[in-house]
């Protein structure tokens, strides 16, 4: 059930931890200096044994070819918390996947030299704790905490494991695809489109400010007039009253989420009022297609792309009846 | 005397187990080792991550014991607590309030404030003019003000973007996560302050267990008493959600389980028990969280809930054999 | 029955409100239209149809059914803190919900409908029962007991379940805040009936109720037999309380707030209350959802909170006015 401290080299690890505790040493000439929303850190070399306690910074980790030593795990039913498209990187290791609150004793017990706390909502007291065990990197100072983007997390840990030249490769492969994806669409730039989310009867739409706008937004698309000017509960999101769907009757629109609400999306009546509707230029993002939205990651947005284009493509081809595949497998049509 | 060295025994091992076990386990004498030495991992343990943590929950358990034992006493109701009345509820519609307008305080330093609001609110509002307030009026306004805002929580919850509303949840639970020797410090500062305090005023309650109309023959000024008393309880209370959280369920099983452990019949030793009790029962409630599922680190109030309520259960039965609820 | 009739006036107010008022304006004209030509294309015509009716017929259920559980809970066990929502029955639900969908992994209303019936069901029976609904000579204080003991022990599991499955916090944080507003996905005719049935078992043993509310020797002597009405009792409750969450989820304030309204408008013949708690606690739900819809638009405040926020003052006003000894 728990893990006896009986191994040596556990011990060992323990010890180590201890001694850092004791006597942290740097070198100036090498140490790394990372601003962020707790305060600053200071790395004396580059991290190789990472702890993961952001919900989804494994994604960027695994990228850099670092294999954290433990997972934060967040939903879904995938191996050690690792969902499909980063499943490759993984390879043989076997991070543990850790569930519930930050288990301090536990991170302790993996001796890392490299805590991520970015996007893990842990409080500053955690924070301080976490500090005595291993440098903990948290989001940067302008960042609200699940609000950095896949860019500015890549190449902050890329600084703090010295993979900056492969983080800068990734990001350039990803902007990349973006634009080629912009270049082989021409027609879609500057049209209007919307992420919504359907649950417990409300309907609600992503802003600007969250991750699955911000990859609309990057094929070209833009937000509605009506909905952009909706003040939502902060940048995220805003709810919509289910009698005036209107706001997000763009010409795109995306159907987020988590596997069960396809049948309640079917049977929603005023869905049906909406143009979008009508004129087949819905499409609806199972859990997998969500979860890569929602990760926002450098791994899960290419996964998202390579989806969601000919999805996209169905949906906007100036065509009413062309059936776009996701929406007809949901019963959406 | 045998049920008090029953209770300290209990209280040793289970700071002990707390200490020893947990996702990583430490031979006793690792941890004699790091005591002895400061050094290794034993102190580390002790040190940082563990020995705050358990040190909290023993203060934390013991002030909300206590904090419900003097309600129930005052009020002659086993259902006048903290949780019940309201403080519970108000302690984590602040902390949800706090995190949906974006406020960056300490949680427990916000949850005690909003719990005193919650307490000031239930005696403002079940105050009438030239009469005494009687003790069920009481419970019910705190139990509306209980309702009213754990609404409110439910509607803030609904408005907060998914991880958020993950985090605000936890802090509605109860937590011991990351304590450190702040923490310790003062919930045992003003935990035996406000513990003193209290039982100062043991005769006072006493009088009042009496009934009113005797009380006040026997020369105490009845409102006076209550109030002081009352305050008391509130700020006990209060100390303890401040470092550990809304924990629900301490406050309110402590003194009756207490007494059934220590067997004590008079009021300081019920109330004794019942802050032992309110620390074992934290102590205990801790270590499961974080132990009992392996990979799985729970907030300590999911599991107070889980081992109260049985308890709470298996008693109405017993007495409802009994005859006596 | 001057009194009655002022209610059954209410009533129609609060449909009449329920029917007219919300973000979209439906004229009367437009209502005529929707109902000789339904046109599922047009707006209006959706959201009286698809929408206001359904919430409408939602609101009558699970209102009425509510209100009726909240009275006979309060008499049977002589106690005026019993609601049906208060008491773990709610917790019950959710528990069952939760687990429910994450062994199924299906979290659309129907299967949330169908899920919470049993589980608030099974819960109101057992705080009943634990709570000595079975037992005629008890204080208020056992039931208030059992349901806190119940209501913490599943709320705990259903915190553990949420914290662990992130996912399933999401169905939980907007169930767990009862509304009208999947009405239309939900199985209303089926929960109609069995609202229905608990209410004309409640009409029918309500002398019986009375006969045992003067006390169990008392009323054997009078010829009812206790075992058999308590067990009625207990149907009514759980018959009502379940189709009432398996249509609005948790709405915890309404069987409260509603029996001593209820006592005041119609006296304390019990059938006359059981009548008056099912329009008063309807009327109410109703106004509650209407209110909610157009307190912060364009979000909807849900129907849930706003019973809460609406009774939570009518309660505290009622327990003040309560004399000490009358309620023990």
């Amino acid at each position: 059930m728990t893990t006896p401290l009986a191994s040596l080299s556990r011990r060992g690890f323990l010890a180590g931890a201890a001694s850092l505790l004791a006597a942290p040493k740097l070198h100036a000439a090498e140490e790394l200096r990372f601003a962020h929303a707790y305060g600053e850190t200071v790395l004396a070399a580059p991290a190789r044994r990472v702890v993961s306690l952001g919900y989804t910074t494994q994604d960027s980790l695994l990228a850099l070819g670092i294999v954290p030593q433990a997972i934060r795990y967040w939903y879904g039913d995938h191996p050690y918390g690792v969902w499909p498209w980063a499943q490759p990187l993984l390879g043989d290791g076997q991070p543990m996947l850790m569930t519930g609150e930050v288990s301090i004793e536990t991170v302790a017990s993996l001796a890392p030299d490299l805590i991520v706390g970015i996007g893990s909502g842990i409080s500053e007291a955690e924070y301080a704790l976490l500090s005595q065990i291993a440098p903990v990197l948290m989001q940067a100072p302008e960042f609200t905490t699940y609000g950095m983007p896949w860019d500015a997390e890549l190449r902050m840990l890329a600084r703090a494991t010295g993979t900056s030249e492969r983080a800068e490769a990734l990001v350039a492969d990803l902007h990349g695809r973006f634009e080629a994806l912009r270049a082989r669409h021409p027609d879609w730039q500057g049209q209007t489109a919307v992420c919504a989310w359907h649950e417990g009867g409300q309907t609600s739409a992503f802003l600007d400010g969250d991750s699955r706008a911000q990859v609309l937004r990057e094929m070209g698309f833009r937000l509605p007039e009506a909905l952009a000017q909706m003040q939502g509960t902060d940048d995220f999101y805003t709810a919509l009253s289910p009698e005036d769907l209107s706001p997000i009757d763009a010409d795109l629109l995306l159907w987020i989420s988590d596997g069960g609400q396809a049948d309640d999306l079917a049977a929603l009546a005023m869905r049906r009022t909406l143009r979008a509707n009508a004129e087949g230029r819905e499409a609806f993002c199972d859990a997998l297609l969500s979860g890569a939205l929602s990760f926002g990651s450098v791994l899960s947005v290419p996964y998202a792309l390579k989806r969601l284009e000919p999805e996209i493509s169905a949906a906007l081809d100036g065509d009413p009846k062309t059936v776009v595949p996701s929406a007809s497998e949901a019963g959406l049509l | 005397m045998k049920g008090a060295l029953t209770l300290c025994l209990l209280l040793l091992c289970a700071t002990l187990a707390a200490l020893m076990l947990g996702p990583v386990q430490l031979s006793p004498a690792l941890l004699w080792q790091g005591l002895r030495t400061g050094e290794g991992p034993g102190a580390l343990v002790l040190g940082t991550i563990r020995g705050p943590r358990v040190v909290t929950a023993l203060g934390a358990g013991a002030v909300l014991g206590l904090s419900g034992a003097l309600f129930q006493a005052l009020f002659r109701n086993p259902l006048a607590a903290p949780d019940i009345m309201g403080f519970t509820a108000g302690a984590g519609l602040t902390i949800i309030a706090a995190i949906a307008l974006g406020l960056t305080l300490p949680p427990p330093l916000l949850a005690a404030g909003g719990g005193l609001a919650a307490a000031l609110l239930v005696a403002l509002l079940s105050q009438r003019r030239g009469q005494a307030t009687p003790p069920l009026t009481m419970i019910l306004v705190g139990l509306g003000i209980g309702f009213i805002a754990s609404a409110l929580s439910s509607f803030l919850l609904t408005l907060l973007p998914h991880p958020q509303a993950a985090e605000a949840q936890r802090w509605l639970t109860g937590s011991l996560a990351a304590r450190d020797w702040t923490h310790v410090a003062q919930v045992w500062l003003i935990g035996a302050l406000l513990a003193a305090l209290a039982l100062a005023q043991m005769r006072r309650l006493a009088a009042l267990e009496l009934g009113e109309d005797l009380a006040a023959g026997l020369g105490l000024r009845v409102g006076r008493a209550r109030i002081a008393l009352a305050g008391t309880a509130v700020l006990l209370a209060a100390a303890g959600v401040a470092v550990a959280g809304p924990v629900p369920f301490i406050a309110l099983m402590s003194g009756p389980l207490g007494a059934r452990i220590t067997g004590a019949r008079r009021l300081r030793g019920q109330m004794l028990s019942a802050a032992g009790t309110g620390a074992l029962v934290l102590v205990v409630a801790d270590l499961a969280a974080r132990a009992a599922l392996p990979g799985i680190q729970l907030p300590a109030g999911v599991m107070t809930g889980l081992l109260g309520a049985p308890y709470l259960l298996w008693r109405l039965s017993r007495e409802m054999e009994k005859g006596e609820l | 029955m001057l009194r009655l009739l002022g209610l059954f006036t209410l009533l129609a107010l609060a449909l009449a409100l329920a029917l007219s008022v919300g973000a979209r304006p439906v004229t009367p004209a437009v209502a005529l239209e929707a109902l000789r030509a339904y046109d599922p294309t047009n707006p209006a015509h959706v959201t009286l149809m698809a929408i206001r009716l359904p919430r409408l017929a939602a609101g009558l259920i699970a209102g009425g059914a509510l209100g009726l559980a909240g009275t006979v809970m309060q008499v049977m066990t002589r106690n005026p803190l019993a609601d049906p929502g208060l008491l773990g029955v709610n917790a019950g639900a959710a528990f069952a919900l939760l687990i429910g969908a994450t062994a199924l992994g299906t979290s659309d209303a129907t299967s949330v409908a169908l899920l919470t019936f049993p589980g608030a069901a099974l819960a109101s029976a057992l705080v009943f029962t634990l709570g000595g609904g079975l037992r005629g000579d008890v204080g208020p204080v056992r039931l208030t007991l059992a349901g806190a003991a119940l209501n913490a022990l599943l709320l705990s599991l259903v915190t553990a379940i949420v914290l662990i499955r992130q996912d399933t916090l999401d169905m939980f944080r907007f169930w767990v805040a009862g509304s009208l507003t999947q009405a239309a996905s939900r199985p209303l005719m089926e929960m109609a009936l069995i609202a229905a049935a608990g209410g004309i078992l409640a009409l029918a043993i309500a002398p019986q109720i009375e006969a045992l509310s003067l006390g169990s020797a008392l009323s054997r002597s009078l010829g009812t037999k206790p075992r058999r009405v308590q067990a009625a009792a207990l149907a009514v409750v759980t018959l009502c309380t379940g189709a009432a969450v398996a249509v609005a989820g948790p709405i915890a304030f309404l069987g409260l707030m509603v029996p001593p309204l209820a006592r005041r408008v119609a006296g304390h013949a019990l059938r006359r209350e059981l009548l008056a708690s099912a329009l008063l606690g309807a009327a109410l739900l109703l106004f509650a959802d209407t209110l909610g819809r157009v307190v912060m638009p364009p979000a909807e405040v849900r129907a849930g909170i706003m019973t809460a926020l609406i009774g939570g003052p009518i309660f505290l006003w009622v327990a003040r006015r309560l004399r000490p000894g009358a309620t023990a």
